[in-house]
């Protein structure tokens, strides 16, 4: 972007603060507003989101004022997305391939994540992890989970 | 002839696995759906049944809870389940009573989509006034509400749930207004009708009937038919005035459509048999509920009779749907 | 008062729970507790729902004390989750997260642990007496708390929520708004209306508290942290200085132990409150006593002793309404219900009377149950303690499959571990951006309670708004809660004048 000279942390809170107000009051207008004495379902998001809206542009303002005190983090994008990845495949795999596959995918994907990665440690979590929280939770706790892809 | 015979023959076949699947079942763990958190009514109820089953048969029966959406969710996971007989869903007079009436768009269809094995049990509603409304008795309240249209509130577990729409229906009947107060859940309203922060609810028993023998809240009515051993003081509804008001909270027992005839009424005489032995009986009394136990016919019939009750209660009410 | 009354109620109760019988049930309750609660990802009301069918069998007094001893053991589990991995179990550890995890980074772990153990059952201890002198009467101060009242507690707790954050003041103020924003998602109470739900209908129930916290906490933790090292390609591993506190942290932490469980144990007795409330204006007050505020948030020690004294404190005081009313106060007190149900006991104020052996028997393995943790908790400190030793390439895979599993298992549903999932993503921006997580998990637990009691009050006084201002004890906790921002926002407008131009984050 073509800003040089601002704070970009002040920046990015900024834009984020008012996308997310401009969603929720946006979004608010499909419901009833109501009077201050009967408030409908849209009044609250209305005044919450107009508010987050005037925050956001105040951390726009100010970033303009104020260059990098410190420049935010770059994202790092591996681990990221290997663990974001690793919870949603959880969570896909559970009730059709069950918990056991669910579990040895995640700790597969999400050690993967990591910058020092090495499989004989991982191999040894992904078979004792999951069985661990068999032990715990199935037979345990009596959880009904579905432990493999034919039960 | 020979297509005859060949029908005749499939006939045969069919008749004979499915009689075989009622002899065999249950071959493994049954798993009863609730579609509300545990340690609930429905909850209790299912563990109860389930573990009765589970002595009888020998094999375990699993309480899967999954709550939410008003009993909304379970009830569209036990519609989409396999109707082997496996899996049954213990559901309430919210998904198979009111809540067909009262949302635009559900995932299941409360009479197409599953087969009734049993009412289970029903659980009467009482009406409750907080102790400073200068009103004993239910007549002495309608015309304290004629008096006062819409000056009195009444506090309901919710928008939509029972305990509102028995409330609706008490209006309508009695031909008087009020102000609607909705809470999460029958807590806040208990503590706020004790409170005098509201006048009045219309709420299930078993939490009230602790509160009342204290004389820290006033009952004027049971909305069942008959009155309540629990508290056998309290007229019904129609004693007290209001004549063919009823309205119960009940829980039943169903399974997928489609699933094996047999096998159905092998669950249904069974959860009879179960109903009728005393420590459940005790056990459900503790409850406030009153076992039933009905035939399959009867159970679809009941579910019926309540969506088209419900759904003319919403309709005269103006309830805003959802 | 009648004293002698009391005493001879109190010989009763512990005559019951010194039986062999109930004294090993109260410890199996502990134990389990403590052993589930501090699995990551799995919270006291999870533990709870998850143990309670283990009691069914059991006869009622035993089932009781078990179940209380799984509650105490839970929370506890749930505060070492939180000082020793930064996953909050519940929304009132999530103020333990702020200073436990950081002493625990400096290898401060131990001492952390073992003051919120200590803490604790100071707390507990006072908590119990309360009961047994004053219960009865105390429950009845919860009539005086209608919507009007409770409306201007969650005003009260969210301005002190602010005073929370260590950065800047309008990212904390945006935080707990988002927060209040989030917690607005599902059915509207009032209308019947699902907000932003989408037509998911597992929207209509609202986002989970436990989905918000493992995904901003757990994953968006995980997360940095792997990126931080990549960077590095080193993990810093404090060396553990020590198990015990030193006697200077021992003597920081008796002011807050005793401020935490006065707080703790007047929110706890008002059903409707939040035990998230007592934890957070605890820390609030303890930053604000403090001769250096800066160091909060980097490992205070009294930051994570006044919190958990509160915390424990109200969790023993808010079994008050439930004993002596029959209302539960939340979402545990109402398992308590349940319980108490399938044992054929109903809750309500005849308990007492009827079955004082069973109410004076649950107070004293109150005070058993909490001395027993404290035994028990202490040894397992260098125990927990091990497990910061694990490399951490090894130790966050199995993180994260307790914190999938602890989503799953709220409702049986995939949903919940997607949520976890965006919260996470949100939660690693957020920070990166010097945006906190504890705000907006306060401003997500109460804004819904906000908006409910506040709408229950204009529709119970017919839109009055005098309400708020003409009922004393709304209007003394409106009061406190402005002179609260008073004190927030001048400092802040002087250090701006002092200090001009530089951004104050």
């Amino acid at each position: 972007m073509a800003f040089h000279n601002r704070d970009r942390k002040d920046f990015n809170a900024g834009v984020l603060y008012i996308s997310i107000g401009g969603f929720f009051a946006g979004f608010a207008t499909n419901y009833p507003m109501g009077t201050a004495v009967r408030m409908g379902p849209a009044y609250f998001p209305t005044i919450l989101g107009g508010l987050l809206i005037f925050l956001g542009l105040i951390l726009l303002f100010r970033s303009f004022a104020s260059t990098d005190a410190e420049l935010p983090t770059k994202t790092h994008w591996r681990p990221l997305l290997c663990i974001i990845g690793a919870a949603c495949l959880f969570a896909a795999l559970i009730g059709t391939a069950g918990m056991v596959i669910a579990a040895a995918v995640m700790m597969l994907l999400g050690a993967f994540g990591g910058w020092d990665f090495r499989w004989k440690e991982q191999l040894i979590g992904m078979i004792v992890m999951p069985s661990v929280c068999v032990g715990i939770f199935y037979y345990g706790l009596g959880l009904p989970f579905k432990l493999f892809p034919w039960s | 002839m020979k297509r005859s015979v060949n029908f005749a023959w499939g006939l045969y076949a069919i008749a004979a696995v499915t009689a075989n699947a009622a002899d065999v079942y249950p071959a493994k763990p049954i798993r009863i759906v609730v579609a509300y958190t545990p340690a609930g009514t429905t909850d209790i109820l299912a563990r109860a049944i389930g573990q009765k089953l589970t002595e009888a048969w020998g094999q375990p029966v699993i309480v899967d809870n999954r709550p939410g959406a008003n009993g909304n969710i379970g009830t569209e996971y036990a519609a989409k389940a396999t109707p082997d007989g496996y899996t049954l869903l213990m559901t309430t007079a919210a998904p198979h009573g009111v809540n067909p009436g009262l949302y635009r768009k559900l995932g299941f269809d409360a009479v197409k989509d599953f087969a009734g094995i049993s009412l289970v049990a029903t659980v009467p509603n009482v009406l409750v006034v907080n102790n400073n409304m200068p009103v004993k008795d239910v007549k002495e309240l309608i015309a304290y509400l004629r008096a006062n249209p819409g000056k009195v509130n009444f506090g309901s577990p919710g928008y939509g749930s029972t305990g509102h729409m028995s409330t609706e229906l008490f209006m309508s009947m009695a031909g008087v207004k009020m102000n609607h107060v909705p809470y999460k859940g029958d807590a806040g309203v208990l503590a706020d009708v004790m409170a005098g922060q509201i006048s009045l609810s219309f709420s299930n028993m078993p939490a009230y009937t602790p509160q009342i023998k204290a004389g820290r809240v006033r009952a004027l009515a049971v909305s069942t038919s008959k009155r309540s051993p629990a508290a056998a003081e309290i007229p019904t509804m129609a004693e007290a005035g209001v004549q063919g008001y009823v309205a119960v909270a009940w829980f039943g027992l169903l399974a997928p459509a489609n699933t094996p005839r047999d096998i159905v009424n092998k669950l249904s005489a069974e959860t009879a048999r179960i109903l009728k032995m005393p420590d459940v009986h005790s056990r459900l009394s503790d409850l406030g509920a009153e076992p039933v136990g009905s035939t399959p016919a009867e159970f679809d019939a009941h579910i019926k009779a309540e969506i088209v009750k419900w759904a003319k209660v919403i309709k005269d009410a103006n309830v805003e749907l959802q | 008062m009648d004293l002698s009354a009391v005493f001879s109620n109190l010989i009763l109760g512990f005559t019951v729970a010194m039986s062999a019988q109930n004294l090993m049930y109260c410890f199996i309750g502990c134990l389990l507790g403590t052993l589930i609660g501090v699995l990551p990802g799995i919270g006291p009301v999870a533990t709870i729902a998850m143990l309670l069918p283990i009691t069914f069998n059991l006869p009622p007094i035993p089932a009781l004390i078990m179940l209380a001893g799984i509650y105490y053991g839970a929370s506890y589990g749930g505060s070492t989750t939180a000082i020793l991995v930064n996953l909050p179990g519940e929304s009132s550890s999530v103020v333990t997260c702020i200073d436990g995890y950081q002493m625990g980074r400096q290898g401060r772990a131990g001492p952390a642990l073992a003051i919120a153990a200590l803490g604790s059952f100071f707390a507990g201890c006072v908590g119990t007496v309360l009961i047994a002198l004053f219960g009865p009467p105390l429950a009845e101060l919860a009539f005086e708390f209608g919507a009007a009242e409770y409306f201007s507690m969650m005003v009260l707790g969210l301005i002190a929520a602010v005073v929370l954050a260590s950065g800047s003041l309008i990212k904390a103020i945006g935080m707990i708004v988002i927060g209040l924003l989030g917690g607005i998602v599902g059915t509207d109470v009032n209308s019947g209306i699902a907000r932003y739900s989408f037509g998911v209908s597992e929207l209509s129930d609202g986002i989970g508290f436990v989905s918000v916290a493992m995904g901003m906490f757990g994953f968006g933790e995980i997360i940095s942290n792997l990126g931080q090292t990549s960077e590095t390609k080193n993990v810093e591993v404090s060396k553990v200085t020590s198990l015990m506190p030193s006697w200077e942290d021992v003597k920081a932490s008796i002011g807050p132990i005793m401020r935490g469980t006065a707080l703790g144990t007047v929110f706890g007795i008002l059903p409707g409150s939040h035990t998230v409330i007592a934890s957070f204006s605890s820390y609030t007050l303890e930053k604000k006593l403090a001769k250096d505020p800066t160091r909060f948030g980097k490992g205070a020690i009294e930051g994570v002793a006044g919190p958990e004294s509160a915390n424990n404190a109200s969790a023993q005081t808010c079994f008050i309404p439930l004993l002596t009313l029959g209302i539960p106060t939340g979402a545990v007190m109402a398992l308590m219900v349940g319980a108490m149900t399938i044992q054929g006991i109903a809750p309500g104020p005849q308990v007492m009377t009827q079955k004082p052996d069973l109410f004076w028997g649950m107070i004293a393995s109150m005070w058993i149950g909490n001395l027993m943790l404290v035994i028990l908790n202490l040894p397992l400190i260098g125990m927990w303690v091990q497990f910061l030793k694990i490399p951490y390439r090894v130790l966050y895979p199995s993180i994260l499959l307790f914190i999938a599993i602890g989503a799953y298992s709220i409702n049986n549903s995939p949903f919940e571990v997607y949520m976890a999932a965006l919260f996470g993503f949100f939660g690693y921006y957020a920070s990166k951006w010097g945006c906190e997580a504890a705000p907006l998990i306060l401003g997500f637990v109460l804004g819904p309670l906000m908006e409910e009691n506040l709408r229950r009050a204009m529709l119970i006084s017919r839109g009055d708004p005098s309400v708020f201002f003409t009922r004393p004890i709304s209007l003394g906790m409106l009061l406190v809660s402005f002179a609260l921002l008073l004190m927030v926002v001048l400092p802040q407008f002087q250090k701006k004048r002092e200090i001009l131009e530089v951004a104050d984050d």
